[in-house]
């Protein structure tokens, strides 16, 4: 080491920014207590948990390799929860994977959080991952080998000692020993592959940059932090997660710990005290976000601190691989220092050292001899603070430097020096060192240069690292204003489908389990989250109505605009009172305004403050443009219109400003007349006002404000007359007269502008105030109005009303005044939301924040990123909720249930004799022992043996036939027509209720002569079609006297309650029910289409006899199909929904909680009653109750019956209904037998539904063979190809055809042949239309059909390419539109690939064209443009 | 300071009902609940308020005379009590007479 290397100059570009950061470690379960934790000095050391492994291995006197002498250590057991759901990742493979895999993932996406990215905003391409993680013997590694060995071993070696153990009972032991291991198979264990730590984190979250475990020991966490500055540093990275990750996993890992005699015995560790004896064990996990400094300071990052240096150095052949080498360690520093290019030596050079300091004394000896060499003797004594976390939560291992480099950027973040524990007595060496041990936090105080601290990690093997940080001085103000408040506040957003589920998502996020908004129409926005205000939200969301911003605070249980509603821009006009925020709005979007001050210097002048307002509007309109805040409708009030056709597009800017320079004093003059608001309705008003001269109305704006105006005197009259009448009214003091008759006289300048406008057509329609319509195109008229609205009074309440009536749920008032009061006061109680852009009570983009939160939870698609810190990162409390993941791995223990029963009395017989070995001969004294102990017992056993013992197994197998099984024939959910031969397209399904039949015949044979008395616990996971006859497994295991489990493999599982009598039954419910009404569905009509679609082996509902708000009663009949009449009960439940459901209305069971039978099954004929307790009714699923009673004592009892319900559009549900006359497609507006599916059939379940619904069975073969992106892609071209034709047949009188009665064939040379099962053969053309699927049938040999897409630009250029009598051939008017129509033609033809190269316009009708010979077809709607043929003139539809 | 319990509850339950939707249950009426801070109330709310008044008290309490003679910035700091207050005014006076 020299000091030349050291001071070479460093490269500027070096520095990494510590932006993020998160950890698990003992005692803290997030950033903000391991802080908290650390300043205060908490002590997390305490004993092993029981479930981590057994207190059996403790024997402190023991120096056996199978016993420990130290049990206390650092353990995060109850912080290590895991949302699964969260992460899309299976339970069963949660519980197989490694938990330091799922950790990683947790602690990965927290840190993100921390450095304010969402899952959904992390840069992608180029982020990577590295952590740090150990080969030792892991939780998920130790139990699979223990299955996978152990399970072996012990069947095997019991064999020796027991040779008469025949094969099954060493099969059935070798099961019972793994089934008290997890499950592992296929399906999950990847989650044993040790680099998924990492890969996990990549996969999950996305990153496309490296991602990778390494091991360097205690020393991985730092080294893996180096990977990821180099990464940066020469720009392979833009963002690296870096840390490590370790769990104190199995007790091979203590006993190698204390053969070593690392471990202290004391069960104390004491960094740096003359009294340590070793270390102690801990674990957990700590990852930082690195970002080049540069960068991060771009982005506006919070930077904890700087990594100013990183240095790793091996010892070499220093020493031996258990004795640190002092030269090593020194190499580790001197790499980073130099990196830094800094002087250790120099005065002031470092504030903190977090050091390795394992707590053994060896080690801490060389560590402080490395540092006193390498930073010097001191120059002013102790200034340095020495510490190390590990007196705090033990040692992490390769998680450890981890843990100490977070609480140095911590420390040095927030300017802090923390204790270090239990070095009461320090070694002597520091004593005159540089350096000194802090036993109580205190304030970091500067000394001229940066704070700085460095840290430490040694790993065995002699791998040493070092990583030297540095305040980041922008941090430092950052860092002061803490408590201060936010530049850009947080807000908290979160999407649902219900408020309960929004109320849940609130309680996640709470809990740290959930960090992304979500979807769906039920929204919250909440700024400034803080657990109060969470708490306050929740109780909103429990109310479930709407909350438009008060207090911070969004709420929509539906959301205005996901459910269809428009929005509408209001521009503000002239007002009383003009008091724009917008300097702070300009500056950050980078717009040129005038100030605030002068915009409203003008006082009254009215040109001035026109101008104001337009301008301020004009900016809020563009802001809110780039905020992806986009208008439906666009309107304002008197001079706000004019804004209105600025943003629609038809004036420009600087015209309206010509305009309102007309308003310059001089230029125009102004009637004598007043303003006056009056607090009331225009009716009552001009009833007040009757017979006052020269008054009139010229503003109505809404039931509670009119504006008149008029002469002072009448307008002074006027006021005592509204005094007098109790209303409220006040003289507005600016003055122009418009609106009013009394202007038209002055109208002259504004004419001549007005008239002299260039207009253009708009973009958006513009309603007019005046005619509260969407204003003409004709440019004429356009004027006209314009000038009209002058003098015209302002029609705000109608044209309120009108945009209401026509769609518009959103007014925003985009300017400053008083619009929002008159929209709100007109639309009252209807559900709307009018705010403002800008109000004079906040700066400009705290309003605009204001907005942009309305209009999210609204359900628009604003972009509020720009304006907001997305509050995503969870605030996690001490104890996370979630599934808690298990850390150990305990021992395997058999119990009394196992086969080992059998065993024991076999190794009675076993011959003790002739064994040599002693460690057999051992065993089989002991096992003789055990034998006379237990005589009476074993003696007994004996007794019984000649009878066999009760299988506690079975497994049996079933075959379903609808041949056979012929009530599933009237179980079906695909009606087909009454004569089609395949019984196996209409669908048929076992229902829910048959299987539990299954299961408890199974299980009853377990029973030893019991009575089945109930279920619970019914899981439906697939379900069980019997199109073609299948064999199913029913396997039953009975797992306590009274318990069977029992599953029909892959599809449904429960356990079977068992008994010796029935419980005696109760009294059944009999009160009305509440909000009681008859039903609206007569008996007769209850198994109609659409209604419930049970055959008559399944028709058991009698009637039902009455329906209330939240319940049902009806009579059902047990019919002989096997479940029938638990199905009966469910049907009662599904009337209910069919009853209620305004939509969405198909359901089918997935989940009962418990089922009690309080007698035998009532005989066929016998009425039961069944009342229905509905528990829940969401979107997607519903919750009930079901009692079964007779003669008013309960014979069944459901409990928790859940359905799943569809999600259907209308057309869905209308097929549904009645397949055989309603299309999924919807027939083609303009072009006859053309239909257009548009229809989403994404979602698996939907598809899968219509694939059956359309397909027969060689077609739903073949598609189920399909790939689900190519199901995607075929499907919607069969049902729209079916439809198409059964849209023919319909328009040409034929009879109407299920689809099923369509077949398709491929047609050479291009479409599909249709065979209609009663009708003629067809060719159908296809074509894409964006999304949508077009097809066209014919009964014509040749069908063809294009979808263009047509712009105008593209037909100008058309123009080049037509021949002079193609020209000659388009209109007058309309030209671009049959440009695009002659292209569309003749590619049409072109298509056709039959050798014609070229093809000319002959002749054009209304809306055909004929090409070369061939009348093709156009029809055009939007920027859509259909071409097809055969084309019959007669078959045209005319629009 | 004394009011009528019933008065003031009922000034605050007008004030729910004239708010809607607006209405933030995490916030209680105090009578020192401020008209333009606490509740931001809008000019047009107000005069809807005016009229809720005027229905339930008639000719006994003259809401709009009262506000006519306030200055600009007395009725930016109105609270809810003040209303209340008026009212009870007006109705004892009119007791006494």
């Amino acid at each position: 080491m020299t000091s030349k290397t050291r001071r070479r100059a460093r490269r500027p570009d070096c520095d990494v920014a510590i932006i993020g950061m998160s950890c698990i470690f003992p005692g803290a379960g997030d950033l903000d207590t391991f802080w908290s934790n650390i300043e205060s000095g908490h002590d997390a050391i305490r004993e092993v948990p029981p479930q981590r492994w057994e207190p059996d291995f403790y024997d402190p006197d023991s120096k056996e390799v199978n016993r420990v002498y130290c049990r206390r250590g650092g353990f995060i057991d109850e912080l290590a929860a895991f949302d699964a759901l969260h992460w899309g990742i299976m339970p069963l493979t949660v519980e197989a994977c490694e938990p330091d895999q799922l950790l990683a993932l947790e602690v990965a996406a927290r840190a993100l959080g921390d450095a304010g990215y969402s899952e959904a905003n992390v840069p992608h391409e180029n982020t990577g991952v590295v952590l740090g993680r150990g080969g030792y013997v892991t939780r998920g590694m130790a139990r699979f080998a223990t299955k996978v060995r152990n399970s072996e071993e012990l069947v095997q070696n019991l064999r020796v000692i027991v040779p008469d153990l025949t094969e099954d009972q060493m099969d059935a032991l070798r099961r019972e020993f793994c089934s008290r291991l997890e499950h592992h198979g296929p399906d999950n264990v990847i989650g044993l592959v040790p680099n998924l730590a990492a890969s996990r984190v990549a996969n999950r979250l996305d990153l496309h940059g490296p991602a990778y475990t390494i091991d360097a020991a205690c020393a991985s966490s730092l080294v893996a932090v180096e990977r990821a500055c180099s990464d940066l540093m020469i720009g392979k990275s833009d963002l690296m997660l870096a840390g490590g990750i370790h769990l104190v996993q199995d007790i091979s890992f203590w006993s190698v710990f204390c053969q070593l005699g690392a471990l202290s015995r004391s069960e104390t560790i004491r960094p740096f005290d003359l009294r340590a004896d070793g270390t102690l064990c801990g674990e957990g996990i700590g990852i930082l976000v690195l970002k080049r400094r540069p960068d991060a300071e771009r982005d506006g990052d919070r930077i904890y601190a700087t990594i100013r240096g990183t240095g790793v150095a091996s010892d070499g052949r220093g020493t031996s691989v258990m004795n640190p080498a002092i030269e090593g360690q020194e190499r580790a520093l001197e790499r980073a220092w130099r990196m830094a290019g800094l002087e250790p030596r120099a005065a002031g050079s470092l504030g903190l050292i977090e050091a390795h300091g394992a707590g053994t004394l060896a080690g801490d000896l060389a560590e402080l001899t490395t540092l006193n060499r390498f930073f010097g003797p001191p120059r002013e004594k102790n200034e340095v603070a020495l510490g190390t976390i590990k007196s705090m939560i033990g040692h992490a291992m390769p998680a450890a430097g981890a843990a100490g480099l977070i609480k140095a950027a911590l420390a040095v973040y927030h300017r802090t020096l923390p204790p270090t524990l239990n070095c009461e007595q320090p070694h002597p060496s520091i004593q005159d060192s540089r350096f000194r041990l802090v036993r109580e936090s205190e304030p970091w105080e500067g000394n001229g240069s940066p704070r700085r601290a460095g840290v430490n990690a040694f790993g065995f093997g002699g791998i040493n690292a070092h990583v030297l940080l540095e305040e980041c001085p922008e941090s430092r103000t950052k860092a002061v204003s803490v408590s201060g408040p936010e530049r850009t506040p947080k807000v908290l957003m979160l999407a649902s489908d219900s408020p309960a589920e929004l109320e849940r998502a609130l309680e996640e996020w709470e809990h740290g389990s959930r960090r992304s908004p979500g979807r769906g129409k039920c929204r919250l926005a909440l700024t400034n989250p803080t657990p109060e205000r969470i708490q306050a939200a929740k109780t909103v969301t429990r109310r479930a109505t709407t909350l438009h911003g008060r207090r911070g605070l969004w709420f929509s249980p539906r959301g205005l605009v996901g459910e269809g509603g428009k929005i509408a821009f209001v521009f503000p006009g002239v007002d009383a009172e003009f008091q724009p925020r917008v300097d702070d709005v300009a500056s950050f979007f980078g717009r040129k305004l005038l100030p605030e001050a002068e915009l409203t210097s003008g006082g009254n002048d009215l040109e001035q403050k026109s101008l104001g307002i337009v301008l301020v509007n004009g900016l809020l309109s563009e802001v809110l443009t780039e905020l992806r805040v986009t208008p439906d409708y666009l309107c304002g009030h008197s001079i706000g219109e004019w804004n209105a056709m600025i943003a629609s597009g038809v004036v420009l800017d600087s015209d309206v400003r010509e305009l309102i320079r007309s308003l310059e004093p001089g230029r125009v003059q102004f009637p004598d007349v007043i303003f006056l608001a009056a607090g009331c309705g225009r009716a009552r008003a001009e009833e007040v006002m009757r017979g006052l001269p020269e008054l009139v109305v010229s503003h109505d704006n809404c039931g509670h404000q009119v504006v008149l105006c008029g002469r002072e005197q009448s307008v002074d009259e006027l006021v005592s007359r509204f005094r007098s009448h109790r209303v409220l009214c006040q003289k507005l003091d600016f003055r122009s007269g418009f609106h009013t008759p009394m202007f038209r006289e002055f109208l002259g300048p504004l004419a001549t502008v007005v008239q002299g406008l260039p207009l253009r057509r708009p973009d958006i329609p513009v309603w007019s105030a005046t005619t509260c319509k969407p204003y003409p195109f004709d440019p004429e008229q356009i004027r006209n109005l314009m000038l009209d609205h002058l003098v015209s009074p302002v029609e705000f309440r109608r044209l309120t009303e009108q945009l209401y009536a026509d769609g518009a749920r959103v007014f925003l008032q985009v300017g400053t005044g008083s619009l929002v009061g008159f929209v709100k006061d007109v639309l009252n109680d209807r559900p709307h939301l009018a705010m403002s852009a800008n109000v004079p009570k906040h700066d400009g983009l705290h309003q605009l924040r204001q907005v942009l939160a309305a209009l999210w939870v609204e359900g628009a698609d604003v972009d509020c990123e720009r304006l907001f810190d997305l509050y995503q990162a969870p605030a996690v409390s001490h104890s996370r909720r979630g599934t808690l993941l298990k850390l150990g791995a305990p021992l395997v223990r058999l119990d009394g249930s196992s086969p080992i029963g059998s065993l024991a009395l076999g190794a009675r017989r076993a011959p003790a004799a002739g064994i040599e070995d002693p460690v057999l001969q051992e065993v089989h004294r002991t096992l003789a022992a055990v034998e006379r102990a237990t005589n009476e017992v074993v003696d007994a056993w004996q007794s019984r043996r000649t009878v066999a013992a009760p299988p506690r197994t079975l497994t049996e197998q079933r075959r379903l036939d609808i041949d056979r099984d012929h009530h599933l024939l009237d179980h079906c959910f695909f009606p087909q027509p009454r004569d089609w031969p395949h019984p196996g397209d209409r669908g048929p399904i076992v229902p829910m209720t048959m299987s539990l039949a299954m299961m408890s015949a199974v299980a009853r044979k377990l029973a030893g002569g019991k009575i089945i008395t109930g279920f619970e616990n019914v899981r439906a996971r697939r379900w069980i079609g019997v199109e073609e006859p299948r064999v199913v497994t029913i396997e039953a295991r009975l797992e306590a006297d009274d318990d069977v489990f029992a599953k029909v493999k892959d599809f449904i599982e429960c356990r079977v309650k068992v008994a010796k009598q029935y419980p005696s039954p109760p009294k059944a419910d009999a009160s009305p029910c509440k909000g009681e009404y008859p039903s609206p569905i007569p008996p007769e009509h209850l198994y109609e289409p659409g209604r419930l679609f049970h055959g008559p082996s399944y028709q058991g509902v009698r009637e039902v006899t009455a329906v209330g708000e939240k319940e049902i009663k009806g009579v059902i009949e047990p019919l002989p199909a096997e479940g029938a009449l638990l199905d009966c009960a469910g049907q009662v439940f599904a009337i209910w929904i069919l009853i209620n459901a305004e939509r969405d209305w198909m359901v089918a069971p997935v989940k009962l909680d418990a089922v009690t039978f309080y007698g035998p099954e009532p005989p066929p004929g016998s009425r039961l009653d069944c009342r229905v307790f509905v528990k829940c009714f969401e979107e997607r699923r519903a919750v009930a109750d079901i009692e079964v009673s007779s003669e008013g004592r309960v014979w069944c009892r459901l409990k928790g019956w859940e359905n799943r319900r569809f999600e259907l559009s209308d057309r869905m549900s209308s097929v549904i209904r009645d397949p055989e006359r309603n299309l999924l497609a919807s027939p083609h507006e303009g072009v006859p037998d053309c239909c257009v599916l548009r229809e989403d059939l994404r979602n698996a379940a939907t598809r899968h539904y219509f694939a059956r619904r359309y397909l027969d069975g060689r077609e739903h073969r073949k598609y189920l063979a399909l790939t689900g992106q190519q199901q995607m892609e075929r499907l919607p071209r069969q049902i729209a190809a079916k439809d198409a034709a059964r849209l023919w047949l319909r328009n040409h009188g034929c009879p109407p055809h299920y689809p099923i009665e369509i077949e398709l064939h491929r047609n050479e040379p291009r479409g599909l042949r249709a065979t209609c099962r009663n009708g003629p053969e067809l060719r159908i053309a296809l074509a894409s239309s964006g999304s949508a699927t077009a097809a066209l049938a014919t009964d014509a040999d040749d069908v063809r059909l294009r979808v263009l897409r047509t712009t105008p630009g593209d037909a100008s250029l058309e123009d080049l390419g037509l021949s002079p009598n193609e020209r000659a051939l388009l209109p007058g008017e309309q030209r671009d539109e049959w440009m695009a129509r002659f292209r569309a033609a003749k590619e049409t033809l072109a298509a056709t690939g039959d050798g014609r190269s070229t093809f000319e316009v002959e002749a054009r009708d209304q809306r055909r064209v004929k090409v070369s010979g061939t009348w093709v077809g156009t029809w055009c709607a939007g920027d859509e443009m259909f071409a097809w043929t055969p084309a019959d003139a007669e078959s045209l539809v005319q629009k | 300071m004394t009011r009528d319990e019933s008065t003031f509850e009922i000034v605050a339950a007008m004030i729910q009902d004239v708010l809607g939707d607006d209405w933030d249950p995490n916030l209680t009426i105090e009578p020192e609940t401020s008209f333009s801070d606490d509740l931001e109330l809008e000019s047009i709310e107000f005069v809807a308020l005016a009229e809720k008044l005027q229905a339930k008290y008639g000719d006994r309490v003259d809401f709009v005379a009262w506000i006519s003679e306030k200055e600009l910035d007395e009725l930016i700091g109105m609270k809810v009590g003040h209303v209340s207050e008026y009212i009870d005014q007006c109705l004892s006076s009119k007791r006494t007479d």
